[in-house]
């Protein structure tokens, strides 16, 4: 055995060297290497599934903010319509009434109009059968050569101006 | 003329008895390098990675998932990283060291047996059964401190001794002689490949100089690399049956 060792070199001087080599080096790496970079990846693992975490957070909040949003818009628009819907059918409203009011002040207007055209009328005609009464008296004295004109005269020529107004009205209304 | 490796590390001095050999020489070279970039990182060192702490981060997650895979837990995986770790790392480093130019190449001409050799200068530390036999005995004894701290003394080694029933008993033997089987394996394992390398790679650049190496340097990055892998693995399977209460 001791041959084999001795033609492989075996010593235990070199053994225990060697040992103490593997143990240096584990102190060395242990304290400079693997303590630091173990504690590096854990932490960066960590990080990393808190990151995925927050993605999956901020992408579930983003999808309920989007929801809202159309949720929002969408009564928005509902409301805008509504509102929209309700102002036409107000504005249809008040153009009724305002029409309608138009329509009756312009009656009214007509109205007023035609009484005060009727009076006007019924006073030019009064006139116009004042003066034809003069005219016509006149018209008798000069033909007749004599004066004044009697009242009986002033009778006939009040019945036939009468005559000719009811012969007026009747035409009028005819028209 | 030829210079195969002998298969012991040849001494370059001595220092009050103590017999510096090539291979320990490396390996002090390693841990120098080793301990640099480590305090280089912590000096170095931010939240946001850049640069050396940026390949140490992704080496030490890789090894963190391979670990948490074997262990079940992120927790199992990162109490017995540094463990774990140091033996990938120590041996991925002595490896790769092992083929950089000038090791193994550069030294001086001795005469041995009335035959002249090169006695190199430095030599890749598995290439020596001292190392490879030191890191098994230390992962074979961890396994087994890291063992008792998680269950227990008696639970622990109630694998190895056990009267329930002859069955038992004889797996418990079995059990014990596989212990020092593993050292054995772990050792072997290792310093058989990076020694066939070394002695490969002396052989074909006497062959065919320049040109044969090449592709076999190649090989020997990936070897170093997946023995490192495996002793690495090795010994986090047997941390993780041994921090296991068995039934």
């Amino acid at each position: 055995m001791n041959e084999i060792l001795d033609k492989f070199g075996v010593d235990w001087k070199l053994l225990l060297a060697q040992g103490i080599n593997f143990f240096i080096l584990f102190f060395i790496l242990k304290k400079f290497v693997y303590g630091p970079i173990v504690s590096i990846l854990r932490k960066r693992k960590t990080d990393i599934e808190k990151g995925i975490d927050f993605t999956r957070l901020a992408e579930e909040n983003l999808k309920n903010a989007d929801e809202t949003k159309s949720a929002t818009i969408k009564d928005a628009k509902d409301k805008a319509l509504s509102i929209v819907a309700q102002a036409e059918a107000s504005a249809d409203l008040r153009k009724a009434e305002m029409l309608k009011d138009a329509a009756a002040k312009r009656d009214n207007v007509v109205a007023e109009a035609r009484t005060i055209i009727d009076e006007h009328k019924g006073k030019m005609i009064e006139g116009a059968y004042s003066e034809a009464e003069g005219f016509l008296r006149l018209a008798l004295e000069k033909v007749l050569g004599r004066m004044p004109v009697e009242e009986r005269d002033r009778e006939l020529i009040k019945d036939a101006l009468k005559e000719a107004r009811v012969i007026t009205n009747n035409a009028n209304q005819i028209k | 003329m030829i210079n195969i490796p002998t298969v012991a590390a040849e001494k370059i001095f001595e220092i009050g008895g103590f017999h510096v050999t090539n291979t320990l020489l490396l390996s002090w070279i390693v841990i120098v390098f080793l301990g640099i970039l480590a305090l280089c990182i912590k000096l170095g060192f931010n939240a946001i990675p850049k640069g050396l702490q940026n390949l140490f981060e992704w080496m030490i997650e890789q090894l963190l998932n391979l670990t948490e895979g074997i262990f079940g837990s992120r927790k199992d995986a990162e109490k017995y990283l540094p463990f774990i770790a140091t033996i990938f790392i120590f041996v991925l480093f002595s490896n790769w060291f092992g083929i950089l130019p000038g090791v193994g190449s550069l030294g001086v001409y001795e005469e041995h047996n009335g035959h002249t050799i090169l006695v190199p200068f430095f030599r890749s530390a598995g290439s020596d059964l001292n190392f490879t036999l030191a890191l098994a005995v230390i992962t074979v004894l961890g396994v087994n401190i890291l063992g008792i701290v998680a269950i227990g003394f008696f639970k622990h080694f109630g694998k190895f001794i056990s009267f329930k029933s002859p069955i038992s008993f004889f797996v418990g033997i079995l059990e014990l002689i596989s212990e020092v089987a593993r050292m054995v394996s772990f050792s072997f394992r290792l310093f058989g490949n990076i020694f066939a390398g070394e002695v490969m790679l002396v052989i074909a650049a006497f062959f065919l100089p320049y040109v044969l190496p090449v592709p076999l340097l190649a090989l020997e990055i990936f070897v170093g690399l997946i023995q490192a892998a495996v002793f690495a693995i090795l010994a986090s399977v047997f941390i993780s049956i041994a921090v296991k209460e068995h039934h």
